[in-house]
């Protein structure tokens, strides 16, 4: 059993000493190694595994650039814990010059490893909190551009009431303030009720929405609660349209909202969805098409500060080159890169049309 | 180095999980499911410790030990009537409850967007801010509860805890009052994986409830039967190999497109190889 052990460490010893290499030039070419951490097995693999077609195609348009990049994948498995790990193994082994995280817990346990270290971060995730500290970014898309959307959506539908049902956790109380916001500031009435979808009385709730007499619901509830909702509108035959933001792709019935529109990240541009299409059959693409951007950016700014300079940049000349881009057109729409490390991006409105969530305001 | 060192770190905390559940499993035959509850309340009550209150980190290690051993005083007595399966299922119910607290009690735990820059352990002047010196403290801990673990298997508390394993109804025979050790061990084990948390949520700097979930539990069961019940060497081993073994499989030169699953696959695959031939795990004293 000893032996056993021992071998256990000498591998783990050996292997991790294996890649220990400084970036070299290869090809004549200097060297650029870009750490992505993806979700690829677990709850979350669908995302992670698109992600990774993404970035993939995002390191062969730039097979030709004066840099080669080396991209290496490693599975996160969605767990903060192991994504310490790894963002250690990317540092400390692996020696990449820039780490991409996706989602709020992993980016958010990497930020702060990330910083310590010097090495560039960007996580895709909303939070934040991720952007704290010289090296760190994040890119996704923002609440509050996401409920003007919504909000600017209702008023070129003449909309003048609307009743919101609210489910009781931290990412809907969040949209429904904002939304609230925009509402007021757009004089458009509004009611609210708030659920949970375990104990609460939906028929009562109905009722009483149905009083208010708004012109739409929005219905501001992940699965189950936005399904429970709409079948017994469907059930009471209640012609009200229904809105949200992002949480209608989710549901796993999406045959319920057809013709509903809601927020959402674009999917990315007609090229890349074509390209994905031969990838993959999922219909949630705009994870993907976030991670393309993310990689895509990474790399341009490494290329231009490349042409200007003769060398690769480090990482504060790497984050630098990033905020002074300022705006950059990336598959998803006009991203623009705030000093703060938040890269602000576009939102869309998209409509469930045949089962299928299709952008119908570019 | 920096990832050895890191990889060190998270195989400490996990022993000390995995050593304060054998406490329970290993040596009273209690199979609970609830150890990733306390482990979290043990995280939470450093983050908002530091964070909040701007306590020191070490207070913040007695704070979640206190939380801890009320709350399992409490569910200890309810949990002490049931045996068995109805345990184990009365314990995972506890850990899911713990985990709702966590995502909905916003105003304190800011549900699912967690807690972020929770400070590292100080002592006067000296801050453990470089990843060896918190090692060196993580190994120290991990020491004190190894130790404490072999003193109490070898006291007459443990011998007693042993009997009530083997046969509980035979135990009470002889005068021993059941309940009360089964409460008491339970009360231990939960405060000792507070420390763990508190470990957990100064490393990562960052805590949301997903790491606290009924699947971490198991994650810590599992551990405990591969490095072998009631075994202090054994938990300590099997914390060893659940963490590296995913790390030490990164480096085989899989595919990258499809290296994630085969991982998984390799993993899952070693782990049902372990436990056709070493059913009762590498050191394990009792088998279930």
């Amino acid at each position: 059993m000893r032996k056993w052990l021992l071998v256990l460490c000498a591998v783990l010893a050996l292997t991790a000493c294996d890649n220990k290499k400084e970036a070299t030039e290869a090809d004549n070419k200097p060297v650029v190694k870009i750490g992505v951490m993806l979700p690829l097995s677990g709850e979350m693999a669908e995302f992670g595994q698109n992600s990774l077609y993404a970035v993939e195609f995002a390191a062969e348009d730039h097979k030709d650039s004066p840099i080669k990049f080396d991209i290496i994948f490693e599975d996160d498995t969605f767990t903060p814990s192991r994504a310490a790990v790894i963002a250690n193994k990317f540092i400390s082994v692996d020696k990449v010059d820039a780490i991409v995280t996706s989602f709020s817990p992993v980016g958010s346990a990497v930020s702060p490893i990330a910083d310590k270290a010097k090495v560039l971060h960007i996580g895709l995730s909303n939070a934040a909190n991720i952007a704290e500290g010289e090296l760190n970014f994040t890119d996704w898309q923002e609440l509050d551009i996401a409920a003007k959307k919504l909000v600017d959506y209702l008023v070129s539908q003449n909309c003048k009431k609307v009743v919101s049902f609210n489910m009781e956790t931290v990412g809907n109380e969040e949209m429904r303030v904002k939304t609230n916001q925009f509402l007021d500031e757009r004089g458009i009435e509004y009611k609210e009720f708030y659920f949970n979808p375990d104990n609460s009385d939906f028929a009562l709730m109905i009722q009483k929405a149905l009083d208010f007499d708004a012109d739409y619901w929005i219905l501001n509830s992940f699965s189950p609660g936005q399904d429970i909702l709409r079948k017994k509108m469907i059930e009471q035959k209640i012609d009200i349209p229904v809105v949200n933001i992002q949480c209608m792709k989710l549901s796993k019935n999406l045959q319920l909202f057809e013709n509903q529109a809601f927020v959402d990240a674009p999917d990315g541009s007609k090229e890349f969805r074509e390209r994905m299409a031969k990838k993959t059959t999922s219909k949630v693409l705009n994870i993907p098409a976030y991670a393309y951007d993310i990689v895509d950016l990474i790399m341009k700014a490494n290329e231009d500060f490349y042409v200007k300079n003769g060398r690769v940049p480090n990482d504060y000349e790497l984050a630098d080159t990033l905020k002074k881009t300022k705006f950059y057109d990336g598959i998803v729409g006009k991203l623009e890169i705030q000093d703060n490390g938040v890269i602000k991006s576009p939102s869309v409105i998209k409509k469930i049309i045949d089962g299928n969530a299709v952008i119908i305001d570019d | 180095m920096e990832y050895l060192i890191n990889l060190a770190i998270l195989f400490g905390i996990y022993s000390m999980l995995a050593l304060s559940l054998n406490m329970l499993i290993g040596m009273s035959g209690l199979v609970s499911l609830a150890q990733a509850a306390f482990y979290g309340i043990g995280a939470y009550a450093t983050a908002i410790g530091m964070t909040t209150f701007g306590l020191g980190f070490f207070t913040t290690i007695i704070l979640g030990i206190v939380v801890n051993a009320i709350l399992a005083f409490v569910v200890g007595k309810i949990l002490a009537r049931f045996q068995g399966d109805y345990y184990a299922i009365v314990s995972a119910g506890l850990s899911i409850i713990v985990f709702s607290i966590l995502q909905n009690w916003k105003t304190v735990t800011h549900g699912p967007l967690g807690i972020f820059g929770i400070g590292k352990p100080a002592i006067g002047s000296y801050t453990f801010y470089s990843n060896t010196a918190f090692l060196g403290l993580v190994v120290i801990f991990t020491i004190v509860l190894y130790a404490l673990y072999q003193w109490i298997n070898h006291s007459s508390f443990g011998r007693v805890l042993k009997a009530l394993r083997e046969d509980e109804k035979l135990a009470q025979s002889m005068g021993y009052k059941t309940k009360h050790f089964k409460s008491v061990i339970f009360v231990l084990s939960a405060s000792l994986s507070g420390i763990a948390g508190a470990f957990f949520a100064s490393y990562i700097a960052f805590i949301d409830p997903s790491s606290f979930q009924l699947k971490e539990g198991i994650f810590l069961f599992t551990i405990i039967i591969v490095g072998g019940l009631s075994s202090a060497r054994g938990s300590v081993v099997g914390a060893l190999i659940l963490i590296s073994l995913p790390e030490v499989l990164r480096f085989i030169g899989l595919p990258y497109e499809t290296a994630a699953q085969l991982q998984q696959m390799i993993y899952g695959a070693m782990l049902l190889l372990m436990m056709i031939f070493k059913p009762q795990g590498l050191f394990g004293k009792y088998r279930m």
